[in-house]
């Protein structure tokens, strides 16, 4: 079997090293225990040997690069073994690709999507563990390729998968609109959006919402389950609060009158609408946003009403940001990825601020999402 | 704080019960003649000279008479602490520790108490089948019984201690190449660990489990001497990158069930080694309470290292064979990842 070449994991602390050098150059012969490649650490660096004999095919990382710990940084083929068919490696445009297809609020079960190198009906097994895990996270395990023991999927297979970013704005050229029926190309080239977009820790937010569903807000039980995204589409108006933005067409803030939330609705987005906002407790925001009832998206002609200012949860789409700001109905539009574990156990997603500059300036928009993300890692400073 | 081997701590434990309570005593084989070696391994060296031979009572070489006086004794109010010199000798005495200590709090509504302490060394030390068995699991099985198997000298000391004020017969097991005896009990190839013993009064709670090291990629379960062996495979796997976690349930019977579980939890990963033979193990029993318990946590296969299903042989090589070791649990290990 094809030997795929890991960047061997280094305590608790260290998610990510530099490929320091490669020993070999791809077609030459190595031996397993010989020393293949090194990598580099903040505290040193270490000579990696190889694990397996046999002639290295290909190399996913060049030195300087850094690297993800237990992904895979190429191929060492035993005699008589072949590259398998680009379809099958593990890359991020077929992952992308992917997500979209599980994405759309149509699919299906894309079973159809299984890596070429599996024959039809050939079981895949995977660990109860990282079964779990993709099934928490939103994985589409069916695609993986297995590296535990018999080639099983396990859980770094899984935390891989989660540690690829989906390339931004991929999965809208190539979805049928996910997010709006206007074009994206043209919006793409929309002269007047601006975006702005983070990597978030939210470690501390999704400790604060344990705590919420053990203790409630005031420390009496609460029913309400306050989700990691409810409380950032809390923040989004905090955050509006401490920084008004003046947004032109709105006379008060961003979230000032109202604020939409998107969620998925029949064979299309919709918008749930939450009047007066800024005056929502967070357990009465994350009621209504659990129950008020939504009307379409793209509803023509738009209401007056229509809220200025739109928070959508990327993350249930298995998407991590969206592309640009294209839509000519709203101000701006504050959206959120997929949580990602990492082995540290902490946790962070994406936020992406998209907005109009018609009617948000670059300035204010930075300054806005300043505070956001800082709300964000620092939930303290909320209350 | 004195550093002591498991036999001096034993020794100590009973030393302080006997002074503290003047119900405990001691009966076996050998373990107070004059000149003599203090039981099979020197655990009660000494102690006759202190306390007489009225409580440290040499018995004839009857099992069943060490058996039937213990639990007599110990259902008419006494605290006894009985000695077997060879864990295999339980066997003789099967039908009144199994039929009758074992049971008697549950035949008599629990009105009659067994409060005794069963002593056994066990463990393959080139003496070949009837003086080598690990018969932990097999004891597992019987309803009634605590079980105890201490790996240091701070547990020695202190579950002996739990286990005298216990009410329950408690069987502690005892590995002949950990107790560290001196002079002509030395045992080849023993490891004989040395641990600080507080002087002070404490006890080591029956039921309470220990992580011996802490890791995050595997979860390794041991007992007496695979303790050792688990810790040594885990500092050479940590070189390999792997992260093990060795757990110390030390006592067996009730079993510390949620440590073991949290750590699986956490590392997905679970390997258990045990000298007793595979089949009807303790190993197995405890890969199937984690498989049961913590199936959706598992990312690998259950893994135990068990001795073979024949005795235990006398050949040194063939003992080698069978019994489990680091090298064992390192490849047993790096299978799972």
């Amino acid at each position: 079997m094809a030997h795929e070449i890991l960047v061997p994991p280094l305590g608790q602390t260290t998610d990510t090293v530099i490929l320091a050098t490669w020993y070999r150059q791809v077609g030459e012969q190595v031996a397993q225990g010989e020393t293949l490649f090194a990598i580099e650490t903040d505290k040193a660096t270490l000579d990696i040997e190889a694990q397996a004999s046999g002639v290295l095919a290909r190399v996913l990382a060049q030195a300087g690069d850094t690297v993800i710990v237990l992904s895979s940084i190429g191929t060492i083929l035993l005699a008589g073994e072949h590259l398998a068919s680009p379809a099958t490696t593990p890359d991020g445009g077929k992952k992308a690709v992917q997500a979209v297809e599980h994405a759309g609020p149509t699919s299906t079960e894309s079973g159809a999507a299984a890596p070429a190198s599996r024959r039809p009906g050939q079981r895949i097994f995977i660990s109860p563990r990282a079964k779990r895990l993709a099934e928490t996270t939103g994985v589409d395990w069916q695609t993986l390729t297995g590296t535990g023991p018999e080639g099983a999927i396990v859980e770094r297979d899984i935390r891989m998968a989660l540690a690829t970013p989906i390339a931004p704005l991929q999965h809208l050229i190539e979805a049928p609109a996910p997010i709006t029926n206007q074009q994206p190309a043209a919006a793409m080239a929309a002269p007047n959006a601006g975006q702005l977009a983070a990597e978030v820790d939210v470690s501390a937010l999704a400790t604060l919402c344990e705590r919420l569903r053990v203790r409630g807000p005031t420390g009496i039980q609460s029913n309400v389950i306050v989700t990691v995204a409810d409380v950032i589409a809390w923040i989004a108006i905090k955050a509006d609060q401490r920084h008004p933005t003046g947004i032109q067409s709105n006379g008060g803030g961003l979230t000032g009158a109202s604020m939409g939330v998107l969620v998925a609705g029949e064979g299309q987005f919709n918008v749930k609408v939450i009047r007066e906002p800024g005056s929502k407790s967070l357990i009465s925001l994350s009621r209504e946003i659990a129950s008020s009832e939504s009307i379409a998206k793209d509803a023509t002609p738009v209401a007056p009403a229509a809220p200025a200012f739109l928070f959508a949860d990327l993350g249930q789409y298995s998407l991590d940001t969206v592309n640009g700001f294209n839509d000519v109905q709203n101000s701006a539009l504050l959206s959120i990825g997929r949580i990602r574990h990492y082995r540290d156990c902490s946790q962070t997603l994406w936020v992406t601020l998209s907005y109009s500059r018609a009617e948000l300036s670059d300035f204010y928009a930075a300054q806005y999402f300043n505070t956001v993300v800082q709300l964000i890692e620092d939930p303290d400073l909320l209350f | 704080m004195a550093m002591l081997t498991i036999a001096e701590a034993l020794r100590e434990g009973i030393r302080e019960e006997m002074m503290r309570d003047p119900r405990v005593f001691c009966l076996g084989e050998d373990i107070g003649i004059s000149g003599g070696f203090g039981g099979a391994f020197t655990v009660t060296l000494g102690l006759s000279d202190q306390f007489g031979h009225e409580r440290i009572l040499d018995t004839p070489i009857s099992e069943i008479g060490i058996a039937g006086v213990a639990i007599g004794a110990a259902m008419a109010g006494l605290r006894p602490i009985a000695d077997v010199q060879y864990g295999d000798f339980l066997f003789c005495m099967m039908d009144q520790l199994a039929n009758q200590a074992a049971k008697m709090t549950y035949m008599s509504g629990g009105t009659v108490a067994v409060p005794m302490v069963m002593r056994a060394p066990v463990g393959s030390t080139r003496r070949g089948t009837q003086h080598a068995q690990s018969l932990e699991a097999f004891f597992t099985h019987v309803p009634g019984l605590k079980i105890v198997a201490p790996s240091t000298a701070y547990d020695a000391k202190g579950l002996l201690k739990a286990a005298v004020r216990d009410d329950n017969p408690v069987l502690i097991f005892e590995h002949k190449l950990l107790y560290g005896s001196k002079g002509a009990r030395s045992e080849k190839g023993a490891l004989s660990p040395i641990g600080e013993v507080p002087d002070e009064d404490y006890i080591v709670p029956i039921g309470k489990g220990i992580i011996r090291r802490e890791g995050t990629d595997v979860t390794i379960v041991g007992k007496l001497t695979t303790v050792y062996m688990a810790l040594a495979a885990a500092e050479e796997l940590a070189k390999s990158g792997i992260s093990a976690e060795v757990i110390d349930p030390r006592t067996l019977v009730p079993l510390d069930k949620e440590l073991i579980l949290s750590s699986v939890r956490k590392t997905g990963r679970l390997v258990v080694v045990e000298e007793d033979n595979k089949t009807g193990g303790w190993a197995g029993d405890i890969l199937a309470t984690v498989a049961e318990e913590a199936f959706f946590y598992l990312d690998a296969p259950v893994k135990r290292i068990s001795a073979p299903d024949t005795p235990p042989p006398f050949a040194p090589v063939m003992e080698a064979y069978y019994l489990p070791s680091a090298e064992k649990i390192i490849q047993t290990v790096k299978s799972l990842f």
